[in-house]
């Protein structure tokens, strides 16, 4: 079985039935067991959605505290996903296709992000970037403070989320058969060419994967936003932020707000499903 | 809600006879296996009969250090139980109690907060065992150091409170406007925190000159790290703090224990300490 066959449910479904009459009790574990992960999965959202206060839905969504935080959001996360691709591209290309040493403490170090708690990761930013921070003289001497600004809540959300575009990325860089790009060169072509006609078509599941994973990473940001950026209104308070606030004062808000959040990213993450589903394209 | 002891001693699960084709033997193994991880997490919380009852305490993130100092006093004196905190902003807890946490005292910051619980009967009547004061504190290094409350508004200042729905947010804007500070600063407000040590948090990270926070929140730990400037006694202001055992206690007779314990000379005197004022 060399690719798991999604693009037509009910032919796959019926093989996968038939599968089952000659298999015996191991595949009906998986299946039970994949049954209760999504049930896992689908009850939360479940709760959620049969949560969701319907009843002035719209003047809740419209209210301009809401549309504050959505605006923020989407600003923030659509800015930390083309800084991710900026400088997420170079950095993938370097690990995927240059042999250097301490390579592997690089991968590491630019993965990290993604491990780390994200107040641990506001925290590192505070002492990059703040204003006591290695940066932070140099940066105020010339008037950018970014604690408790805009800026800074991009930057949070950056720093958490590039690294899902870095690795997705490499993995697509590494895949891709480079002899292709040889042979462009070979013919002549320049290496800006070859990028743009070559590499880039080759990895646009890659990079439409990782910029979606990125931008949902972002969005969903809320740790290292909090520590690194605040939380205002209008300033940094973003969706997930508004969300936690209107927990504590207006539950049905903050059930409304995540079902939003949720939504958007449930579309985004269908809207690409073929590319996260089918991976990066292979040689 | 059900009175099933919280953890019960998991009985040894007969696994079935192995099947005799690959597929059922390794059915039979992986069912095997999750029921040996299901007896492994029952022992590790199982317990013999001499160790100690958990006993849930939801705290308001200011009553952190007084709470966690009186720990030891409290587990001395009634060794059938352990204490276990969960600390966060009054609203939150109250929040999480709303929403079916389990717990067996809920110790708020704000009356109403816990009004909030009264409301829903989740709660026995509470007592109120602890005030507390407002203390604006800055950064060491501000410079021009603060010298009065206007000066809050003055530009450039970096002002940071809790959120208005937090019992040290709420309280915080109201002594401002005593002082007639509020709402000239608001224009200065560049975060507003999840709880009180958020606060404290961001002025002693350097990131934020000035907060307002609880006198008791001047720990012997940060108190070398901020300055203090004490409220002028016109701020009538004083929060209170109300302690109640919840309904749907696992533990009632802790819970009762640990409420008393708040009155005992010895947690008041160490509550006092702490910067907290007692009835």
């Amino acid at each position: 079985m060399s690719r798991i066959g999604l693009a037509r449910p009910r032919a796959s479904a019926r093989r996968a039935l038939g599968r089952l009459r000659g298999e015996g009790p191991a595949t009906l574990l998986l299946l039970l067991l994949a049954g209760l992960g999504l049930a896992f999965f689908g009850l939360p959202i479940l709760g959620l959605v049969l949560r969701v206060p319907w009843e002035g839905a719209l003047a809740r969504l419209t209210r301009p505290t809401t549309l504050d935080a959505l605006r923020l959001s989407l600003l923030a996360s659509l800015w930390a996903t083309a800084l991710a691709l900026t400088f997420g591209f170079p950095l993938a290309w370097l690990l995927a296709r240059c042999e250097f040493p301490g390579r592997a403490w690089l991968r590491a170090l630019v993965m990290l992000p993604m491990v780390l708690p994200p107040v641990v990761a506001g925290v590192a930013l505070l002492t990059a970037f703040g204003r006591r921070g290695l940066l932070g003289p140099w940066l105020s001497a010339r008037g950018v403070e970014l604690p408790f600004s805009t800026a800074g809540a991009v930057l949070a959300a950056t720093f958490v989320a590039a690294p899902f575009l870095v690795v997705t990325l490499e993995a697509g860089l590494s895949s891709a058969d480079w002899r292709l790009e040889e042979a462009a060169a070979s013919l002549g072509a320049s290496r800006w060419m070859i990028l743009r006609t070559v590499t880039l078509p080759a990895l646009r599941p890659s990079i439409l994967a990782g910029a979606a994973l990125a931008w949902a990473r972002a969005l969903g940001e809320f740790g290292a936003t909090i520590t690194f950026a605040g939380n205002l209104a209008g300033r940094t308070r973003t969706l997930p932020l508004a969300v936690f606030q209107a927990l504590q004062s207006d539950p049905d808000a903050a059930v409304l707000l995540g079902a939003l959040l949720m939504a958007v990213s449930l579309a985004v993450l269908v809207a690409l499903r073929g590319q996260l589903l089918g991976g990066p394209a292979r040689g | 809600m059900s009175g099933r002891p919280l953890r019960r001693p998991h009985p040894p699960q007969p696994t079935g006879p192995a099947g005799r084709r690959s597929g059922a033997f390794l059915a039979g193994r992986a069912l095997a296996l999750v029921g040996l991880l299901g007896l492994l997490a029952g022992c590790a919380v199982e317990r013999g009969l001499g160790d100690p009852v958990d006993l849930r305490v939801f705290a308001a993130a200011s009553l952190t250090e007084a709470f966690e100092s009186l720990a030891p006093d409290f587990e001395a004196a009634q060794p059938g139980y352990r204490l276990v905190f969960n600390f966060a902003g009054s609203d939150a807890l109250a929040t999480q109690l709303l929403e079916g946490a389990r717990a067996d005292v809920f110790a708020a910051a704000d009356e109403r907060q816990m009004a909030r619980l009264i409301e829903a009967q989740l709660v026995e009547p509470p007592r109120t065992f602890v005030h507390n004061r407002l203390a604006l504190i800055t950064a060491l290094d501000l410079d021009p150091p603060l010298r009065r409350p206007s000066d809050l508004s003055r530009p450039g200042l970096r002002l940071v409170l809790a959120g208005p729905e937090v019992p040290a947010g709420r309280y915080a804007r109201e002594a401002l406007r005593q002082l007639g500070a509020w709402p000239a600063a608001e224009v200065n407000l560049v975060s507003e925190e999840l709880d009180v040590k958020g606060v404290v948090g961001k002025v002693l990270l350097g990131e934020a000159d000035a907060g307002m926070v609880y006198v008791s929140d001047v720990t012997p730990a940060v108190a070398g790290e901020l300055s203090t400037l004490a409220l002028p006694p016109s701020v009538s202001l004083r929060a209170s703090y109300p302690a109640a055992r919840l309904r749907a206690a696992p533990e009632p007779a802790g819970a009762d224990a640990f409420l008393d314990f708040l009155f005992d000379p010895q947690a008041v005197t160490a509550l006092r300490a702490r910067g907290f004022e007692t009835p």
